[in-house]
């Protein structure tokens, strides 16, 4: 079996979930057994993947492997499920129902949004304290019940599974400085109980678990610094490959010398703890190797490719594109440089008033009130606008004329390999690692100096300006693409099945 | 079906339990089916009854009955090997408890049962910080009976109780009380029967549930007894069914012993007597104290029964043991060791007795404060009497020590009626006691089978005693007296039959 390990599946997915999802469908299509594994808790996973369109069997959550909580199906959750007890009155109020007995709050309901189905319920004792918050699966069953202690602290979370079982304890309590110390138990699993000193441990504990299927596994690591403490400790043997998804060094201008990067420092100092590593582009596999040397393989393999139907696909017509639209698909953050791609477009709309400029991406923190701020500043709020997290990227790329990637670094960037596989014409820095790889300079796209906005701005210029030469290189980035089609990538991918044999 | 309403069998009982034990041993015997009812959660009680002979037939415990764990049919000597405790751990032997480490972090204690060889009673695991995470506690049969959970400060927030099986059925959520002590403030009763949770504030509540319940379940007329008035009067009052419900009054009802008809009655009686035609009626161990009563309510149906029954002597003519074949002149005190029972006026009245028949000895069985026990042994010692006195723990098995000593005395402040008076009157021993309310007056033939003391009047008890002592064909007949009149009233043919007819109910 293939795990693949990350430490979460939510909506809004980065550039590592979209390569899992990549990876996770290819191995299916070749009828190589894979799963995407995550660690952390969620009630409303079951939705999560439907979203996703990650099938059941090719997923495992910890919480849900430990409550046997993996193929439930679902059923409503309503006050019609809920016998209240008798000499009780109740009073709505919004999306809570109270419960009174005898004149004291005996609990209060909590009801989903715009929903009759019940999200959780809040236990009162006599006296008014919280004794417990329990909450509902979107399944329609309770799987995690908070204790309150005398302070009016959580001292205790426990899980449930369908079968109305504890079977993890989360465990809040103190260490002698009065800090609270998460610690973990799991209980009712193979009739025994375990604790753990914290999550990498309870981690360690999980892949042990699944490494005991009775085969030769192999786990892919997609996320090292929340998951490789766990792979590194498990006790029985298995492969563990290091997929990385970013540059490794901080100062790409000594790759040989420069600091680790934050995410990958710990893996790549335990670099004898790997069987293998992949990187995704050539680039960065000679980077890897000229660092770390070749005591383990290398191998490259693109964390994204266009699908046979996709590459059967029609091409949109140009004359159906928006002229002068300009789209940065990616997440609002420092590293990806939005605020360049908003200084260049300023000198671009001064010649090309219809041009317009669509930055698309979610936000990790302040950065997006940052940029608009920058939009609002440089008078271009009618001409700019920032359109959020969409799931139909495609529907955007089919629209736009040209694509910015003014990013400081990739890993590869998925982004920049889709645009082209829908005929957009690509400007992006020649950063490690990616665009230099995907990109076809001068042909499909136009590769630029990072930290040069005024580069940007003339590549834009220079295509907006012959529209003729825009199409060519729309039609350049549908041909480019196909380098990169499920069967050239899966072939990438069947040397390191080979290998693992 | 008859329930006896009562807190506990303890391994050490008052003459409340033992009452009930001797009633439902009766019941049983002429096939009426009776349990002893106890409220309080004790998951070794399945042993203890067995120390009284007992059946799990013959008691039901309200956890047994919510945790489904009634009647189990099998009961496992359940050991450390036998918990699954995952082999990645390593454990460390110990007598009372083995501690199992993760390498250098111990995780849990295992815990044994007292007075076995591990025999698994509880499971304490610790966070890597060593603080107490939760406790599983194990019960007698060998199932995992309910978890204990603490909060930051260590304190128990809620106990969780399960089925055999595992199932969650009940929850107690416990609040600080005024001391800081865990105080219980909310019950939660999980989807009993199907019904949905129910919530109850304290285990009162949820008490009078179960009563309830029992009621609502047996086939037939229910009728209830309850034994200890703490325990069972409020529910009773609380119960409003067809049910028939009696109240037993095992102690002296009045605040003042000796002001049975005007004093102030027992905090716990009065609200069963305030309230008495909710009742079917009262009982007691004596027809004195049913005199007493019936002139505070003469319209309440109030009759005395014995608390304890024996064989017809025919039955047993030769197993009558003669002064001559007991300890020679030996005492015996049974009951509790505490102030009330003046315990250390016995003790300087035996003194009394020694100096004239410096052989004698004084026996006493029952349980005490420790404090109180300390103070007794440093007394005899005090008093020279190291080598005439025994102070013994209580002991279940009391039955056969009786037939071991010649005299039996009390001077206790008030009773309901001494079973133990009884019980030694059963096996020969006649009593020589002050007089008080209640038991003495009654149980005693004057002169015949024994002698009754005015209140504080230790010497004239001494020289009864010594005369008991210093004559053989004295003692020998009142001996013979006692066996007669406790094997003439106290039958269980007869005491059956008064049952039967105080209770009004076809069996």
């Amino acid at each position: 079996m293939y795990y693949f390990l990350n430490d979460n599946m939510q909506y809004s997915k980065s550039g590592i979930e979209h390569a899992e999802i990549n990876r996770l469908d290819l191995f299916k299509k070749h009828h190589v057994p894979a799963k995407i594994v995550t660690r952390v808790f969620s009630m409303k996973l079951e939705n999560v993947l439907q979203q996703s369109g990650i099938a059941r069997e090719d997923f495992i959550n910890l919480f849900e492997f430990f409550c046997g909580s993996m193929h439930v199906a679902t059923k409503t959750f309503t006050m019609n499920d809920l016998s209240l007890p008798v000499n009780t009155t109740s009073t709505r109020k919004d999306n809570q129902l109270q419960i009174f007995s005898q004149g004291k709050m005996l609990m209060i309901i909590y009801f989903r949004q715009n929903s009759e189905e019940i999200s959780n319920i809040q236990y009162f004792d006599v006296n008014g304290r919280t004794l417990k918050m329990t909450w509902w699966d979107v399944r329609g069953f309770k799987c995690l019940e908070q204790y309150f202690d005398w302070d009016g602290k959580i001292s205790q979370e426990q899980y449930f599974g369908p079968d109305g079982q504890v079977h993890i304890e989360k465990n809040h309590l103190l260490d002698r400085t009065g800090k609270e110390r998460i610690s973990w138990k799991v209980v009712n699993y193979h009739q025994g109980s375990w604790v753990f000193t914290g999550m990498n441990d309870l981690t360690r504990f999980f892949y042990d678990e699944l490494n005991a299927n009775g085969e030769d596994n192999v786990f892919i690591c997609d996320r090292t610094v929340e998951c490789d403490w766990g792979l590194f400790h498990m006790q029985t043997p298995a492969k563990k490959v290091l997929h990385l998804h970013n540059d490794h060094v901080s100062d790409p201008s000594d790759m040989l010398h420069s600091t680790l990067n934050n995410n990958y420092t710990n893996a790549l100092n335990n670099w004898n703890k790997w069987d293998a590593v992949i990187s995704a582009t050539p680039e960065q596999s000679k980077d890897i190797e000229d660092r770390f040397g070749k005591s383990i393989p290398a191998f490259t393999i693109p964390v994204g490719y266009v699908t046979d139907a996709e590459i059967a696909a029609k091409h949109q017509d140009f004359e159906q594109r928006q002229k002068g639209l300009i789209v940065h698909v990616a997440r609002l953050a420092p590293e990806k440089q939005q605020n360049h791609s908003i200084q260049a477009f300023a000198k671009v709309r001064e010649q090309f008033p219809n041009a317009r400029l669509e930055l698309w991406g979610y936000a990790n923190g302040d950065i997006e009130k940052q940029l608009k701020q920058q939009v609002a500043d440089a008078g271009l709020n009618d001409v700019i606008s920032f359109k959020g997290y969409t799931t139909d990227v495609n529907a955007v790329y089919n629209r736009a004329q040209i694509g910015l990637l003014p990013s400081r670094a990739e890993g590869f960037s998925l982004m920049l390999l889709e645009a082209q596989s829908h005929g957009v014409a690509m400007i992006a820095n020649d950063v490690k690692y990616g665009p230099s790889d995907i990109i076809q300079d001068g042909v499909s796209g136009i590769l630029t100096e990072d930290g040069k906005p005024e580069q940007l701005a003339e590549a834009m210029i220079k295509l907006l300006d012959d529209q003729s030469l825009l199409n060519q290189y729309s039609d350049a980035a549908y041909e480019n693409a196909k380098r990169y089609s499920e069967d050239t990538v899966f072939e990438k991918w069947q040397r390191l099945l080979d290998y693992f044999g | 079906m008859f329930y006896f309403i009562n807190e506990y069998i303890l391994q050490k009982n008052s003459s409340v339990e033992h009452t009930a034990i001797n009633r439902v041993k009766l019941f049983t015997h002429y096939k009426q089916p009776a349990k002893i009812v106890t409220k309080i959660y004790d998951r070794l009680l399945h042993r203890t009854i067995t120390d009284f002979s007992l059946t799990d037939e013959q008691v039901i415990n309200m956890f047994d009955y919510f945790q489904e764990a009634t009647d189990l049919k099998q009961s496992v000597f359940l050991k450390a090997d036998d918990i699954h405790l995952p082999i990645d751990y390593e454990i460390s032997v110990g007598a009372n408890y083995s501690q199992v480490s993760n390498g250098d972090t111990l995780v849990e204690n295992v815990g044994f049962i007292p007075g076995t060889i591990g025999r698994v009673f509880y499971q304490e695991f610790f966070d890597p910080q060593g603080n107490r995470i939760e406790t599983d506690l194990w019960d007698w049969r060998g199932f995992k009976s309910a978890t204990q959970y603490f909060g930051q400060n260590g304190k128990l927030i809620m106990q969780r109780y399960y089925t055999p099986t595992g199932k969650n059925v009940l929850e107690e959520y416990y609040a600080p009380d005024t001391q800081g002590n865990p105080l219980l403030s909310r019950v939660i009763l999980k989807n009993y029967h199907g019904e949905g949770d129910r919530f109850f504030q304290n285990s009162d509540d949820l008490f009078v549930f179960f009563l309830k319940e029992l009621s609502k379940q047996a086939e037939g007329t229910t009728t209830f007894i309850s034994d200890r008035p703490g325990t069972g009067v409020k529910p009773l009052l609380a119960l409003d069914d067809a049910s028939r419900k009696y109240v037993y009054i095992p102690i002296n009802h009045a605040v003042n012993p000796n002001d049975p008809v005007h004093a102030d009655l027992d905090g716990f009686l009065q609200p069963a007597f305030e309230h008495f035609k909710h009742f079917d009626g009262f009982i007691t161990a004596t027809v004195q104290q049913v005199e007493h009563l019936s002139v505070r309510y003469p319209t309440a149906n109030i009759f005395a029964m014995p608390a304890a029954t024996t064989l017809p002597l025919s039955k047993e003519a030769d197993d009558q043991v003669t002064p001559d074949q007991r300890k020679r002149h030996s005492l015996l005190y049974v009951g509790r060791i505490a102030q009330d029972k003046r315990i250390d006026q016995l003790l300087r009245m035996f003194s009394l007795v020694k100096d004239r028949v410096p052989a004698a000895t004084f026996t006493l069985f029952g349980y005490g404060d420790p404090k109180y026990l300390e103070d007794m042994q440093k007394l005899i010692t005090e008093l020279n009497l190291e080598h005439n006195v025994t102070l013994n723990d209580y002991t279940p098995g009391i039955e056969s020590e009786y037939d071991h000593y010649q005299v039996l005395v009390n001077m206790a402040f008030a009773d309901g009626g001494p079973v133990a008076m009884a019980e030694a009157m059963m096996h020969g021993l006649p009593v020589v006691s002050y007089r008080f309310n209640y038991g003495p007056a009654e149980y005693i033939d004057e002169g015949v089978n024994g002698y009754l003391i005015d209140s504080g009047q230790s010497l004239a008890m001494a020289e009864k005693i010594v005369d008991l002592f210093n004559d053989d064909k004295l003692l020998a007949d009142f001996s013979k007296a006692a066996y007669t009149s406790a094997h003439t009233r106290w039958t269980r043919r007869k005491v059956w039959n008064r049952w039967q007819r105080n209770l009004k109910t076809s069996f």
